[in-house]
């Protein structure tokens, strides 16, 4: 690249940098502020799902009697200064998992967590091993080609693979 | 009327089942009239269907009640343009639509195609003669949408005050273009197996509906969520429900597809990869729409219980049945023309690049079926919502954000280290300082550092693509590097249509990054008089007001908004109580500036006017539209005929064809 147009690209890269970095701190700008403080009570609500409705529905939201009386049993609860787990798992005891926003992190449940990796991570490694032995036999294939090629400099495969050409290429020249 | 409707849809039905069966016999016995029979089918049964569909649109617009489906789903005071979209609100009418669809798409395929790729084309309108069928046949036995009323009602149910929203006027027909568009780059693919005929042809001309597919998927998303923004009143956008799920599957797969073909249409490779995908993005655009239907997923977007949900996994089964057979007996011509060079290629970046769209297409199928699965395996019922999806989804989409820079950077076939470390110097000198200077704003959680740095890692490339591109143009051309960005583009639109695209992506990216990451949140219960404050904005309550309009009610908070000392107007939140509907609607106020929106939802009042509100600060949502946007653009000059490509390619194909030609004499 010629000293000029080293210049232009040097100083429009710069300028790619710039927009990037420009585009990352503006945002960041927009973001940062410290979340109002919430209680456990109002984490609960906000975070565990009505056991009643029939599509799944934050309890937040619901005015089902059910979620009523949730709401009103964790409040209660967390008033009288039971932790948070405590309210869940007695919550979950009454109503069962579905409450809780997710799958727990355990026994069958970890399958809800763990498949999608294990897919990616696995398809990730069967494409990796067969890709490298697919280069690996290439290279092998190059190399006895190359080892063929070195035998047929023996110099009578030579000389008959030269006058073989010679007769080819009359023949071409005719044509 | 309704029997116009009606014998149409039969006639239909019967019309498609024979041009499917004459389509596929006619090549097979190699008999022009029976080809020439299917295709004037396929004039009759787009016209008949036609007929159905505007029937159906005619009495929405005349409230026509003596059919039974209009009855439920419109009444006297909805406009005309909410009771046209009635006709696709429910169940009947919505398979209509989809089989107008699928008539209209394998119409314009036939036109498109008219006396070329002769040994295709009836294999093609086989296939999607027998998608059409079987939408036809569920609309005539099981799910008929011109049932006469028993009775005759002087005024209808009316539309779900939910539903009577500007994006009910564009959110599904996008949905239902781009679920429809899909059925076409199928049906090549299968005609492609059948006959044997696996170079890259059937990918170069089904490349038009593969990008209208995926961009009117795209468009329908992004509508998705800004209608559930406005509409649904619970501050967010997106809420990983079923089937807003089940739209955003075959998307990823598509997005997976318009990738790797690019390395076929180049390379020769990945045949069998790319069939797969194509016939898993169809399969997931019927799986959507039997979400909807079945009963076996609760949503705020399905229909009802129904009984059509089996025939819905018979098809997935059949298709996907003789998708594998087909594929499994043409292994031995689906060889790649070439092999990889180098672990490090472009080509490899590809491949991972698809394995993590797919792997993200699992992901959520996997979150949506889980309740299913645990209650069928454990008898248990569980949950799977938002938390989990961001936490299993949210780091694979940000790996396929981090290989949306990468990718460009790599050559095709093999890069050089030398190679590698000057592409990727200042792209990834931007990601770093990003993340310092995300860092050094405050930005304190790892995850929002890492996205964000990830988004400028992609802008710098981007921006990169574009100065090296324009530097050569301009030389080329005698010009500044500037005065040649429209010829840079106008001269590669595949490829800088690619890059708007991937900035579109990001931008989008940037916009959950802030929203989902650093929202604020306050409720509070104020009297006339009383403020609050959030974020800088400083809120003061004047009252209630009581809005009667025609069909409805409305409840309505007025609220003053100061920012600092500036007054910047009055917000009014709302609920909606509309004649005959149980539940109110809840109508939010949004106050919205690139930086954030101030987000307002009325929960709740007592006599003495004391209301109870949500406060929301939702930072960067704006981008998230403006991205959208940017994205349909970058689509748009990417899909726009280009001469250029159209002249390589031709010269490429003079040269396969006598050779593939050649080859196939050879081993006859």
């Amino acid at each position: 690249m010629a000293e000029p147009e080293r210049r232009t690209h040097g100083r429009l890269s710069a300028v790619a940098a710039i927009l990037g970095i420009a585009l990352v701190a503006l945002a960041t700008t927009a973001c940062v502020g410290s979340p109002a403080a919430v209680s456990t009570a109002d984490d609960l609500i906000d975070e565990l799902m009505c056991p009643s409705s029939s599509t799944p529905q934050l309890l937040a939201t619901s005015s089902s009697p059910e979620a009523v009386w949730m709401r009103n049993f964790i409040r209660a609860k967390a008033a009288e200064g039971w932790p948070k787990q405590r309210i869940v798992d007695t919550l979950v005891q009454q109503y069962g998992e579905r409450i809780l926003p997710v799958p727990p992190k355990e026994g069958f449940n970890l399958a809800a967590w763990i498949t999608p990796f294990a897919i990616i991570f696995g398809g990730a490694g069967v494409v990796g091993f067969l890709l490298s032995h697919w280069l690996r036999e290439r290279k092998l294939h190059d190399a006895s080609l190359t080892a063929e090629m070195a035998r047929v400099e023996d110099e009578d495969e030579l000389r008959y693979y030269e006058a073989q050409l010679a007769r080819d290429l009359e023949e071409f020249d005719r044509f | 009327m309704a029997e116009i409707g009606r014998i149409s849809l039969v006639v239909a039905f019967v019309v498609t089942a024979y041009l499917t069966v004459a389509s596929a016999l006619g090549i097979t016995w190699r008999q022009a009239d029976l080809l020439a029979s299917a295709r004037r089918g396929v004039y009759a049964a787009a016209a008949l269907v036609s007929l159905a569909w505007g029937v159906m649109l005619y009495a929405f617009a005349v409230h026509d009640y003596s059919i039974q489906y209009v009855s439920h789903y419109n009444n006297r005071s909805t406009n005309l343009a909410f009771s046209l979209s009635g006709a696709y609100a429910g169940q009947e009418g919505s398979l209509l639509m989809w089989a107008w669809g699928v008539v209209v798409v394998l119409l314009l395929v036939t036109l498109q195609n008219r006396g070329r790729h002769k040994t295709l084309m009836p294999w093609v309108t086989a296939v999607m003669g027998f998608v059409a069928t079987f939408f036809l046949s569920l609309l005539v036995f099981f799910s008929d949408p011109f049932v006469r009323s028993t009775v005759v009602p002087t005024d209808g149910q009316g539309l779900n005050p939910l539903l009577q929203n500007v994006g009910m006027l564009f959110h599904p027909p996008a949905l239902y273009t781009g679920y429809v568009a899909f059925t076409a780059p199928f049906a090549f693919a299968l005609a492609a197996l059948i006959t044997g005929e696996l170079g890259d042809e059937w990918i170069r001309i089904t490349r038009g509906w593969t990008l209208a597919a995926w961009t009117f998927l795209a468009i329908g998303n992004l509508l998705g969520a800004q209608w559930a923004y406005v509409e649904l009143g619970w501050g967010g956008y997106w809420g990983w429900d079923p089937v807003e799920n089940s739209s955003f599957m075959p998307w990823l797969t598509g997005t997976a597809f318009l990738h790797s073909v690019m390395i076929q249409r180049r390379r020769g490779m990945l045949k069998v990869w790319n069939l797969a995908l194509i016939i898993i993005t169809f399969l997931l655009t019927i799986f959507g729409t039997f979400i909807t239907r079945s009963d076996i997923l609760s949503s705020v977007h399905t229909f009802g219980e129904t009984n059509i949900g089996p025939m819905f996994v018979a098809m997935m089964l059949l298709t996907l049945l003789v998708s594998a057979a087909l594929i499994w007996d043409r292994l031995p011509l689906l060889h790649g023309d070439n092999e990889l060079d180098s672990l490090v290629s472009r080509e490899s970046s590809f491949l991972l690049n698809n394995l993590l769209l797919v792997g993200a297409a699992f992901a959520v199928f996997w979150g949506t079926m889980f309740p299913v699965i645990s209650e069928a395996v454990r008898g248990v019922k569980v949950t799977v919502n938002a938390p989990f999806f961001n936490q299993v989804v949210g780091p694979i989409l940000l790996g396929i954000v981090i290989l949306m820079g990468i990718c460009p950077l790599i050559g095709w076939r093999r890069a050089s280290l030398d190679n590698l470390v000057r592409n990727f110097r200042i792209p990834a000198l931007v990601a770093l300082l990003s993340a310092v200077a995300a860092f050094a704003l405050g930005a304190r959680q790892p995850y929002a550092v890492l996205a964000l740095a990830a988004c400028g890692f992609v802008t710098g490339t981007v921006a990169l693509e574009f100065i090296r591109g324009m530097l050569a143009k301009g030389r080329v051309l005698g010009r500044s590097p500037f005065l040649a960005l429209g010829a840079l583009i106008w001269g590669n639109k595949p490829r800088y249509g690619g890059y708007l695209v991937h900035m579109g992506i990001i931008l989008l990216a940037v916009g959950v990054v802030g929203s989902q990451g650093f929202k604020t949140e306050k409720d509070v219960t104020l009297a006339p008089g009383e403020e609050a404050s959030i974020g800088s904005y400083r809120l003061v309550y004047q009252g209630l007001n009581d809005v009667p309009s025609g069909q409805k009610e409305s409840v309505e908070a007025a609220i003053t908004v100061y920012q600092g000392s500036q007054l910047l107007g009055t917000m009014t939140p709302s609920k909606e109580f509309y004649q005959g509907w149980d539940s109110p609607n809840t109508e939010v106020a949004i106050h919205s500036t690139p930086m954030e929106d101030l987000y307002l939802i009325l929960n709740s009042w007592d006599a003495q006017q004391k209301a109870g509100l949500k406060l929301v600060i939702n930072p960067l949502v704006t981008w998230i539209w403006v991205g959208g946007y940017v994205l349909v653009l970058g689509a748009v000059v990417a899909f726009w005929p280009d001469a250029r490509e159209r002249r390589r390619e031709a010269a490429r194909l003079s040269v396969e064809r006598p050779v593939a030609e050649a080859l196939r004499t050879a081993d006859a």
